[in-house]
This record gives C-alpha cells, structure tokens and sequence, in this order.
C-alpha cells in the first residue's frame, strides 16, 4: 500500500516536471519571436538614419541685432535677439546660426556676457555659431578687449589674435562645475586694480559662489553653462557680470498654493523676485535647510559692498540700487544675469565695518 | 596641562572653498565634512574636548559650503552634542557663525529627526554617526550616493 503511494507521488513530480518544461519551451520561444521583431525594427532604424542625412546640407539661419544693443540700456532688444536664437534652435531645425551683430552702434559689458554664454549652450547642442562684427569701430574694439575674441574663431578655425591695450575682461565660464580658484584670483585682481594691494575680498567672493551655485543647481538638469566676467571699466570702478543660461529664478520657486493664488491677483513678477530675495519662498528642492543664497545676495548690495546690483532672470529687471528701475520687461529670459560693480569706496566700507 | 582642544582651520583645507556638493565643484561642503570634520569631531567628542573650527583665513565662503558641512555634523552626531563640544571662530565674518548657530543647526535637527537623510553625491568611505540608542559612535556607509 504504502509502495503504491510512493509510486503515484513519483508519477505525479514527472508530470509537473514535464508541464512545467513545456511551458519553459513555449515561453522562450515566445521571447525568442519578440527578439526576432526588435532586431527588425532596429535594423531599419538604423538603416534609415545614415541615408537620411547623407546628401543633407546644414541648414543655415541669420539672425540680425537692433543697433541698440546694450543689455542695460535696452534689455528688450537684447533679450528679444536671444530668444530668436532660442527660437530658431530649439527644435534642432538648424545646424549654422549666424550672429549678425553688423549693425550695433552700442554694446555693454552685459550683451557681451549674454551672447557668450548663448553661444557656450548653441555649442552644448552641436549648433555651430557664427558672429559678423560691429563695423561700429566703438563697438568693435569692446568686442575684442572685453575678450569676446578669445572664445571665438576665424572661419578658418585659427585663433583670432589681438593684442589688448588694458587686462580689461577676464572671462571664466564653466558648465557643471563651479571654479572656485580662477573666481577667487579674477576677484583679488580687481581688488588689486583699485587697491594696489592683492587681496581676497570676501563678500565678492560669496556673491560669486553664491551666484554659480544657484545656476550648477538649478540650471537644466543636461544643459548647465555659467559664465563669469570682469571689466575694468576705468582705474575707479571695475564692473562684473555672472550670466546663466537655465530656468531663471522665478523658475525654481517653490511657493504654496495659497501664495500662487494670493500673488495672481496681488503681485507682478517683479514683487515675486522681490519677495524671493527676502527669504519668502523655499527652494524648488523643498529642503528646509536651503534658500540662504538670494538674501545673502541683497544683504551684501543692502550693506553697500558692491554697488549698483541689477538682476535680469525670467521677464524681471530688478535695480537694487534703485527700485524706481525695476520693471517687468515684455520679453522673457530663460536665465539669470547678474551685474554689480565694485570700488575702492565698498572696500573701504566693508573694512570699517562694525563687527558685533 | 591637558590641552582641552583640538583645531581645524579650514584655510589648510582649502584657500578657496567651493559650493555645497561635490558633484558641483572642487573643495566642497560635503567633501569638507567627510574628509575633514566627521572624523576630527568624532575623536573630540570621544575624547571629551572641544573642537574649535577656524573660518578665517580662506577667500570666503558660500552659505552653502557651511550649510552642508556644519548640517551634516548634527545630522550624523545631533544638535546637542555638537553645540556642547564645537567652537566656531571667525573674526573675519562673523555673520557666518549667526548662521550657523541660529539656522542651520535648528534646521538640520528638525531634518534628523525628520530622518530627510542629505543628499550624498559621490560614494563616501564609511563615515562616523552617533547611536542614540546605546550612547556610541558607529561607523559605516550610512547613506550612498544619491
């Protein structure tokens, strides 16, 4: 009896074995048909794509400046020449974009940085860029001393050579990456410049970080580019520029529904990015320990230890030194630009300054 | 006489210190806290001494970089235990020490017993933690990179 019990158990272990062999047989048959269709579908793709660009010229576009073309002066102009260059490269429809810049008769330390980092992120996609020079001689000679050159090449792909009459611009620009020691040395330099004596200046250097921080940080996850310039303006006053080409501020906000709803009927763009520079939002990264950079920001322009601040990001122009110039513009930057100036004046006050 | 402290300054950490991860830049908050302070704040509080940091000295600082180290610790040791045995020193800003003391120590508490682990950005080597629970120090890779 007992024997026979054996016997069926055994019986029945083969039979589950053999159902589940012919299973295992169906399903990798099944998957083997699957992998057959891939392959065929990634064949053709593959096919398909040399033969579509191979007789393909590269498409070409021109896009020409206002003769106003400083950033300060003439925010819309500048900012309204970007996003044609945005325009015309965003759904990759062109490969060659050509700058015209011909025709301006006033450019600035800030259209100088904006175009530079536009062309640091059109070089991030593969788009080549090609700039024709102001004939405006003014204009041409900022071109090339503010060290605009120096990023660029001949359409031959040499080196443009110009020998500069002052150190003027100094350009770091960086993509995911902060630079803190070339950041640090272009600020001891200035200080030198209007000192005489090499030394750090620590507020500068906070804003620097700061500024570069928030662009590596929020700036498109893929597509970070920062750009750092200095310009001395005259033996009395040396300017500064960070450019970021991402989200803009009022892009990272986290702000409450209660605030979005309050703020649509309450504010302009302009009192957001206001409000954000005092703390009253949280970082898009909603960690409670986040959100010290911007109010650090306004309270080294507050205690006079740069001068003249002014912040363009989204479609807000915000003068720090002088509110009556804040404006909402009718054009939008998909950014951050920063400019501030420094003088012997800001250093001085920052060394008599009261320590608690 | 016992010497009753130890020191860190952070200019021979670095004379240019860099932004909060370092996935961001060189020399940073989060590289700070595990190459140099985790380990130098664990062997005060062993040993009962207190740990004086130096912030004067470097080109200057991002909130950032302060944040992320000075949070860490708490997250790691606990605001009690770091503000009984840490000493910050910095007669160039001293703004930065308000900061420290007054937000991010408060709010880094909140996120340890919140338990919002820090982001880690590169794969760390095992790191010091203090365990509440049978009042010890452990070390290992408590968080990985995020």
């Amino acid at each position: 009896m007992k024997k026979r019990k054996i016997q069926i158990s055994i019986q029945r272990i083969l039979i589950r074995h053999k159902k589940l062999e012919r299973l295992r047989k169906k399903s990798a048959e099944k998957k083997r048909q699957r992998n057959i269709c891939n392959n065929d579908k990634k064949n053709s793709f593959q096919e398909a794509k040399p033969k579509l660009n191979q007789y393909r010229l590269p498409r070409q576009i021109t896009i020409s400046a206002k003769s106003d073309f400083s950033l300060l002066e003439f925010p819309e102009n500048v900012l309204s020449f970007i996003k044609d260059v945005e325009n015309v490269t965003s759904v990759k429809k062109y490969q060659i974009v050509t700058l015209d810049i011909t025709q301006v008769t006033s450019i600035d330390i800030g259209c100088i940085s904006v175009l530079l980092s536009k062309i640091n992120k059109l070089t991030q996609k593969n788009i080549q860029t090609i700039c024709n020079l102001p004939k405006n001689n003014y204009c041409k000679k900022m071109f090339f001393e503010s060290g605009f050159s120096d990023h660029m090449c001949d359409l031959k792909g040499r080196k443009i050579l110009y020998s500069k009459t002052h150190k003027n611009l100094m350009v770091n620009r960086g993509f995911d990456k902060t630079s803190n020691q070339e950041v640090g040395l272009a600020i001891k330099n200035s200080v030198k410049h209007l000192t005489g004596v090499e030394e750090s200046f620590r507020p500068l250097y906070s804003i620097a970080q700061e500024m570069c921080a928030n662009s590596i940080e929020h700036a498109n996850q893929h597509n970070k580019n920062w750009l750092f310039s200095v310009w001395y303006k005259n033996e009395t006053d040396v300017c500064f520029t960070m450019t970021d080409i991402g989200e803009g501020i009022l892009g990272t906000l986290k702000r409450k529904f209660s605030q979005i709803i309050k703020e649509m009927f309450l504010s302009d763009n302009k009192e957001i990015l206001n409000r954000a520079f005092e703390k009253k939002y949280s970082s898009a990264t909603k960690d409670i320990n986040r959100n010290k950079g911007l109010p650090k920001i306004k309270s080294i322009a507050d205690e006079n230890y740069i001068n003249n601040l002014i912040v363009i990001t989204n479609d807000v122009l915000l003068d720090f030194s002088n509110n009556a110039n804040s404006k909402v513009l009718n054009r939008k930057f998909n950014g951050t630009f920063y400019y501030w100036e420094l003088n012997k004046n800001c250093i001085e006050i920052w060394k008599n300054r009261k320590l608690a | 006489m016992e010497e009753q402290k130890v020191s860190i300054v952070i200019a021979d950490y670095s004379k240019s210190p860099g932004p909060r991860y370092c996935r961001q830049g060189d020399d940073s908050g989060e590289d700070f806290y595990h190459k140099v302070l985790n380990e130098k704040f664990k062997n005060a509080f062993e040993q009962k001494l207190e740990l004086e940091v130096n912030l004067d000295g470097p080109d200057g600082y991002a909130s950032s970089f302060l944040d992320e180290a000075f949070g860490n610790l708490v997250f790691d040791f606990g605001l009690e235990n770091v503000q009984s045995r840490i000493i910050i020193v910095s007669n160039e800003e001293p703004e930065w020490i308000e900061m420290i003391e007054k937000e991010t120590y408060v709010q880094w508490e909140i996120r340890r017993k919140d338990k919002q682990n820090p982001t880690k950005t590169i794969d760390h080597e095992a790191w010091w933690r203090f365990n509440f629970a049978n009042n010890s120090t452990e070390r290992q890779i408590w968080i990985n990179k995020n």
